[in-house]
């Protein structure tokens, strides 16, 4: 819930994949109506500290490119960024707008006086003597690959050590741990035995991952951990002896990091390190199959070093001289940014997919989790996530049972999505409603719900993509932790604990931006305050649209009726709302807040903050923000097919008078859709030219812009008690 | 310039041809640099411009102070970066002083750094091309990148050319930007960036349309087909082309309008669809000389948007860069899905028309931009509803009709339905409806005849139609509906729990369609030679009588299994045919034909969802009832009626069928009589031919009301009152 309290000082610990998908509006796994919240926090007032920049590829120039943007397009509070890494190349963090000139940078090395401490000569001096494996990996051994490796890997391990097997792709990890615990049971080796990669559930990570990587509670026998590269950032584990495959130097140099990480091998009585590395045949034809997820040329130049050393420790590893032609990754553009600045929903279901900017360009991910249902239901699609009385009963994934899976294995004649068919659904907000996903339908980042009959993950081996490995139905529970929230992922509006006046409403929200305005940490930091407040006092105004206010009395249970001379704001329950017309007309995807924005247009023109106040009003719900359109699942006026209408509302709709507490009135009117056209009408200018005339204004400009749209948010939810403020 | 504000009428800017509709955007995009709240937009087939120009200052604008965009393509081997192209107009540009070419030289000169560092002496292929691309678009300055990303798109699938700039700012052997360069040369002194004499005259001409001698002999591209000059281009054989320098120049500042914007294009897009803006894949239907060879040789379609209300470049360029086409659901994949998209939904942005251009390969290796008709805009919100539940069968047939082995029959149906359908999205009225089911019907009655397509290959299989919904019908019907029409939604609406529908006859259907207790889709049978498909290419009444005998064979065969049921007529109709349609199709005074191929198209209608019996009754007939008919009528009723319960005899049918009508008259009377219903005549006379229709006409189903009628006409009155 951080993100309630933007004026808070936080510390956010995470992945590229989730930070960087945030910091470029396309936060991955979370709603898309979320986004902007995540977009403003994580690019105002930040201190970005990136590690291992080595390893992020094209995520790299992103982080750079990011600092640069926010300098020239403006923010609120100052932003830093600080790029870590044991190879840092400081051209590859120049770029177009992050120049030395624009933006310079200070590097920051150790030095003698750091060199010179006991602590760090021992870690530097540390051994680790390196030999190759007999084996090697090419498409003829690829079958007997996985047992012959085992068996070394068995042989070689030391009682009272930590041996690490380092692969280069999740499969072979899986086929290597199966076959080490059936080298294991032959030779009967006590050692435990853990698998580690990036394919696991959270909750299954986080349970078996963090004991494979704790140190102090090792058995007598030991242990060995069977990992993917995923072990090569961030995780802090010393082993003895080290296996790993051919890799790019930079992933060679991380892996060998996890080899007597601590210097203490070979000291007293401990025993001496050793690194046995496998070959990875990179000859023509076959081998681009061999070398993935690598290219064979980064290969090729690892082998060349590795033959000429017999030690890999920190001091022999500064002998090396490794250059090598980087790849070129896409930059992200300030027209790119701009773009991705908006956030609608395409119609066709493409999410954007900012992937390129983040990963390898084979590297994209989604997020699958599992569940039960069940399957006799039409269409065999998961139930609706809420009862008609509004109690959940399918709530939309946890963060915690999502698995990152790789699109390709999803994708294609042989991916999961092929074998599980109809098995696989993804939750679509614009329909309110559950759609198949096919194998061409799968994006980078989408998330996927699988019936636990698909298959495809087994709590021990993580994703597996098999449909023979089946949850069993205790690893699925979903029990009282539940909260009503966690239907937010399904993008329904909260409509309060109590039932609220619109004017009660209103009232509450304004004084919550007004409070959040006074907080120490967000003044004097330019931020027109006075226009976040009044768009907070004429936030909701909409929702005295007579489609609303005649939901909200439907929504009532019998005898607990809302007095119908008032304008309600909120129901206090958690149904989701109908809307039609008095004249039982659907009014699919009614959006008050549209109404909303257009009540303050029709008052105001021309006056100063006129579009910023329209635009906060209308994005607080990160549903209708650059653009709006009919949908395609509205129905038009039958009497005249012409007449425009867009999420729900429809051109020549009646508005009442609304008199705010602040002093405002917003007339009685008819609506007009007119700003929805590309050009202006009757002298005014349309909804697309106001905001980006907003996106570009010096004075504002995309990252403040979202960052205001996220404050007024922010007060709607502590007006609404989210979050512990009352 | 002043703070007054004029309104220009560009006259010199029309939509057609494409040329000068990009020249209009590129003189609002340059205008609106200097000044953004410079607006444009269409009325009569004019461009308008507001801005605080007026016709001289705008004229000097550009003669005096415009900077071309710096259009370069170092990618391309005659780009003027590489020794075999021509270098005059880039070296010209570069080693002048002139101002106005400042931003041009500065990016030449960045070019050259990049080939240099990436050691390219020569036009680059495969990945160093690839590499020189991204390096492009990652180190080009802000301004330039539209123009980029209107060139090349670098996806996850590989480098993608919108159309609109051929190959990357290439088009066989026409180089844009190089052609670009030296166009400016031609207008301005490269040395000292002065408009060069004449030059004003012609900009008149370009902008406003004004009469001007100054033309060159340059040549235009792909935007141009009249002025690309050519055999035939002109009065005599071959006239060279006929170009405006200013129309070349503006229109290539015009093309950065359509830089496809990186968040769409970063889309894993579905198979088929362009990422670029208002691009769809090319269709050989809806204009005069349309040919499905055309789509094999089209690059693409473009349908430019028309507005009408002042817009400033910054909105159309943005809606621009987003501008695709979908409908409903999906993104438009070609011309009949941009159709359908336009009239669901091209009423949001205020957009009034669409200018329809398809890129299609003409004399030899180069493309034209040929116009292919205007589309207005307007709202006809039904067709989606109809249209979308078939996207799935309408794509996978349009694959199978379009491959190299499909049967000619294919092609043909699939171009009529497609004519069809843009036919409907146009003007949305019944008759179009009906011509689109028509279309329908005859598609998949290609489909059923075909094995190749029926099977396919690779996947590419084609099954049966899905059920058409009952709007169909409704939306059909319009106000006045035909005789045929009528009668021909009765014999589709056909059916039997047993014997199934009358779509069997037709096609091999599996019979899970109607026997299944859950709603299923069609599938073809599994057994491919079914007895039950006896439509043929005879006429109405021989199939008719077909379907009749062979319907008697099936429901007596299903019976068997069922000792006790009456054998009855496996007839029973959800809609039912006025006794009048009926005489008027015995005296032969309706279009067969046109029965026949309504009757294809409506055996796809989900008829279970329509009130039983619906309408069409309207009492005793003023040319009366041919009483052959109503005894025989008497004999095949599909459920008893008024304590009547004739058997079903096959003399009675078989002889209709043939003709006899003493024959069948005969069986006919000895059927009633054994039901205990004596008729009002021995023997009735009628013509082989005549007794054939009347035993076709058997095959309409009837209202509880008209069974009264004929009963009254048949039966005698004693025994009616006893």
């Amino acid at each position: 819930m951080w993100e309630v309290h933007p004026e808070r000082d936080a510390i956010l610990i995470g992945t590229h994949d989730s930070l960087l998908s945030r910091a470029l509006n396309r936060g991955h796994a979370i709603s898309r109506y979320q986004w902007p919240v995540y977009f403003s926090l994580l690019n105002n007032d930040v201190l970005w500290a990136i590690d291992d920049t080595h390893l992020i590829g094209p995520g790299l120039a992103t982080t750079a490119q990011l600092a640069g943007l926010r300098s020239k397009l403006g923010t609120v509070g100052r932003c830093h960024t600080i790029w870590m890494s044991a190879l840092l190349d400081e051209s590859a963090i120049k770029t177009v707008d992050n120049t030395k000139e624009a933006s310079p940078t200070r590097v920051h090395v150790l030095d003698a006086m750091d060199y010179a401490t006991a602590d760090l000569q021992r870690l530097q001096t540390a051994a680790k003597p390196l030999m190759q494996s007999g084996l090697s990996l090419s498409s003829e051994s690829a079958d007997t690959y996985a047992g012959d490796l085992a068996s070394q890997i068995v042989r070689a391990h030391l009682p009272g050590t930590i041996t690490l097997a380092v692969v280069n792709r999740v499969e072979r990890a899986r086929k290597l741990y199966e076959a080490v615990n059936t080298e294991q049971r032959k030779s009967s080796s006590e050692a435990e035995l853990f698998l580690f990669h990036s394919r696991f559930r959270t909750k299954d990570r986080h349970s078996t991952q963090s004991k494979a990587v704790n140190e102090t509670s090792l058995p007598p026998a030991g242990r060995i951990l069977i990992a993917t590269q995923a072990i090569e950032a961030a995780v802090d584990i010393s082993a003895t002896t080290l296996f790993t495959e051919l890799a790019p130097w930079p992933s060679l140099v991380q892996r060998f990091g996890r080899c007597n990480r601590r210097g203490q091998c070979g000291q007293g009585e401990n025993s001496p390190a050793q690194i046995i590395w496998i070959d990875v045949s990179t000859e023509e034809k076959t081998a681009d199959d061999v070398a993935r997820p690598y290219r064979r040329g980064p290969l090729a130049a690892a082998r060349v070093h590795l033959r000429k050393t017999n030690d890999v420790g920190p001091e022999s590893l500064r002998r090396i001289d490794h250059r090598e032609e980087s790849p070129v990754y896409p930059v992200l553009r300030r027209k790119d940014l701009l773009e991705l600045f908006d956030t609608t929903a395409d119609l066709s279901g493409n999410d954007v997919d900012v992937s390129r900017y983040i990963h390898e360009p084979d590297d994209t991910e989604a997020y699958v989790y599992w569940r039960s249902w069940d399957l006799k239901r039409q269409r065999s699609a998961p139930p609706a996530p809420k009862r008609e009385d509004g109690t959940v009963v399918f709530p939309s994934a946890l963060q915690d049972e999502l698995c990152s899976v790789s699109i390709a294995a999803l994708r294609g004649e042989n991916g999961f999505l092929k074998k599980a068919r109809d098995l696989v659904w993804t939750w679509n907000p614009l329909l309110g409603d559950w759609v198949n996903v096919g194998p061409t339908d799968v994006r980078p980042g989408m998330v996927l719900l699988a019936h636990t009959s698909a298959g495809g993950y087994e709590r021990e081996l993580g994703w597996t993509g098999d449909s023979e490995s089946v949850l069993r139905a205790s690893e699925i529970a979903i029990d009282a932790e539940i909260i009503p929230r966690a239907n937010e992922q399904l993008n329904e509006d909260d409509l309060g604990s109590a039932p609220t006046t619109l004017g009660q409403h209103l009232k509450d929200v304004a004084e919550q931006a007004t409070r959040l305005s006074r907080t120490q940490s967000l003044e004097d930091e330019g931020i027109p305050w006075p226009a976040i407040i009044r768009a907070a006092w004429w936030h909701d105004i909409g929702k005295a649209h007579r489609t609303f206010q005649k939901a909200i009395h439907r929504d009532r249970r019998a005898g607990e009726s809302l007095d119908p001379m008032e304008t309600w704001a909120k129901s206090g329950t958690s149904r989701q709302l109908v809307y039609s017309t008095p004249e039982e007309r659907e009014r699919a995807g009614f959006r008050h807040e549209l109404v909303s924005a257009l009540a303050w247009l029709n008052k105001h023109d021309r006056t100063p903050d006129t579009d910023l106040i329209a635009y906060l009003i209308a994005a607080h719900h990160g549903k209708v923000r650059f653009s709006f359109r009919s949908m395609p699942n509205e129905s038009s006026d039958k009497s005249d097919s012409n007449r425009t209408l867009a999420r729900g509302v429809w051109q020549g709709d009646s508005m009442p008078e609304v008199v705010i507490e602040n002093g405002d009135v917003s007339p009685a009117f008819e609506v007009s859709l007119d700003v929805m056209m590309l050009g202006e009408r009757s002298g005014r200018p349309g909804w697309l030219s106001r905001c980006l005339k907003l996106l570009l204004a010096q004075d504002i400009g995309p990252f403040r812009l979202a960052l205001y749209e996220t404050f007024l948010r922010v007060a709607d939810w502590r007006g609404n008690g989210v979050g512990g403020c009352p | 310039m002043s703070s007054q504000q004029h309104t220009l009428e560009l006259a010199g800017c029309m939509p057609v041809p494409l040329a000068h509709y990009l020249k209009a955007l590129g003189v609002l995009r340059i205008v609106g640099v200097s000044e953004p709240s410079a607006a444009g937009w269409w009325k009569h087939d004019r461009f308008f411009l507001r801005s605080s120009y007026d016709c001289a200052s705008l004229c000097n604008f550009f003669l005096n102070s415009y900077r071309p965009t710096p259009l370069v393509a170092p990618w391309n081997g005659g780009s003027g970066f590489f020794p075999n192209g021509n270098r005059r107009a880039i070296n010209a540009i570069s080693e002048g002083r002139a101002k106005r070419f400042q931003p041009y030289r500065a990016l030449i000169e960045q070019c050259r750094e990049v080939l240099r560092r990436l050691d390219l002496a020569e036009k680059p292929t495969g990945r160093a091309k690839l590499r020189l691309l991204q390096i492009c678009r990652n180190e080009f300055p802000d301004e330039m990148v539209s123009w980029l990303d209107a060139a090349y798109v670098l996806t996850a699938e590989g480098l993608k050319y919108p159309p609109l700039l051929g190959t990357g700012g290439n088009d066989g052997r026409f180089e844009f930007t190089n052609n670009f360069m030296q166009r400016l040369t031609e207008v301005f002194d490269g040395e000292t960036g002065t408009a060069l004499p004449g030059m004003r005259e012609s900009l008149e001409a370009s902008l406003f349309g004004a009469a001007s001698r100054s033309r060159s002999r340059a040549a235009i591209g792909q935007f141009d087909p009249g002025g690309a000059g050519g055999a035939n281009a002109n009065a005599g054989y071959d006239a060279p082309s006929d170009v405006n320098l200013w129309d070349f120049i503006l229109m290539l500042e015009g093309t950065l309008t359509f830089a496809s914007a990186s968040v769409k294009k970063l889309e894993t897009v579905a198979m088929g669809a362009l990422s670029c803006p208002f691009c769809v894949r090319p269709i050989g239907v809806g204009y005069s000389g349309a040919h499905l060879s055309d789509e094999g040789t089209a690059r693409a379609e473009m349908w430019m948007p028309l507005w009408d209300d002042p817009a400033p470049f910054s909105t159309v360029s943005r809606s621009f860069s987003e501008g695709r086409v979908d409908t409903g659901r999906r993104q438009a994949r070609n011309g009949v899905d941009a159709a359908r998209a336009i009239a669901s939904i091209g009423v949001d942005r205020g957009i009034t028309a669409f200018q329809r251009f398809g890129f299609h390969q003409r004399n030899g290796l180069s493309h034209f931009a040929v116009p292919l008709g205007r589309f207005d805009v307007r709202s006809i919100p039904s067709v989606e509803d109809l249209l979308a539940p078939l996207d799935g069968w309408l794509d996978r047939f349009r694959r199978a009709a379009t491959s190299k082995t499909a049967p000619a029959r294919a092609g043909r149906a699939l171009r009529n339905l497609e004519t069809a359908i843009l036919d409907l999205c146009r003007r949305g009225e019944a008759q179009d409806i009906r011509t689109v089911l028509i279309a329908l019907g005859e598609s998949e009655a290609a489909v059923a005849i075909s094995k190749t397509l029926r099977d396919g290959e690779l996947g590419n299989a084609v099954p049966p139609m899905p059920l058409l919904s009952q709007a169909w019908i409704a939306r059909a019907i319009g106000r006045n509906s035909s005789r045929e029409f009528r009668l021909a939604c009765a014999l589709a609406s056909v059916t039997h729990e047993r014997v199934g529908p009358m779509r069997r006859h037709f096609e091999p259907i599996d019979d899970k369609l109607w026997t299944s207790r859950h709603p299923a889709e069609p599938e073809w049978a599994k057994d491919t030679g079914d007895p039950n498909v006896v439509w043929s290419n005879w006429e109405l009444t021989r199939n008719l009588g077909a379907v009749l005998c062979r319907r008697l064979v099936e429901v007596r065969r299903s019976c068997d299994r069922q000792v006790n049921a009456p054998t009855l007529m496996p007839f029973r109709g959800r809609v039912a045919a006025s006794l009048g349609d009926i005489h008027a199709f015995i005296e032969g005074d309706v279009a067969e034909n046109e029965i026949d191929t309504l009757l294809r198209g409506l055996i796809l209608v989900d008829w279970s969802e329509s009130d039983p019996l619906s309408g069409n009754d309207e009492g005793i007939p003023s040319g009366g009832i041919d009483v052959l008919y109503g005894l025989l009528k008497l004999c095949h009723l599909e459920e008893p009626f008024d304590e009547i319960q004739v058997k079903l005899s096959p003399e009675v049918t078989r002889n209709a069928v043939f003709g006899r009508a003493p024959a069948a008259t005969r069986y006919a009377i000895r059927q009633l009589r054994a039901s205990g219903m004596l008729p009002a005549f021995d023997a009735i006379r009628a013509t082989s031919q005549r007794t054939r229709r009347i035993a076709a006409a058997l095959t309409f189903p009837v209202s509880d009301g008209s069974k009264w009628i004929l009963k009254h006409l048949v039966i005698r009155s004693a025994e009616l009152r006893s």
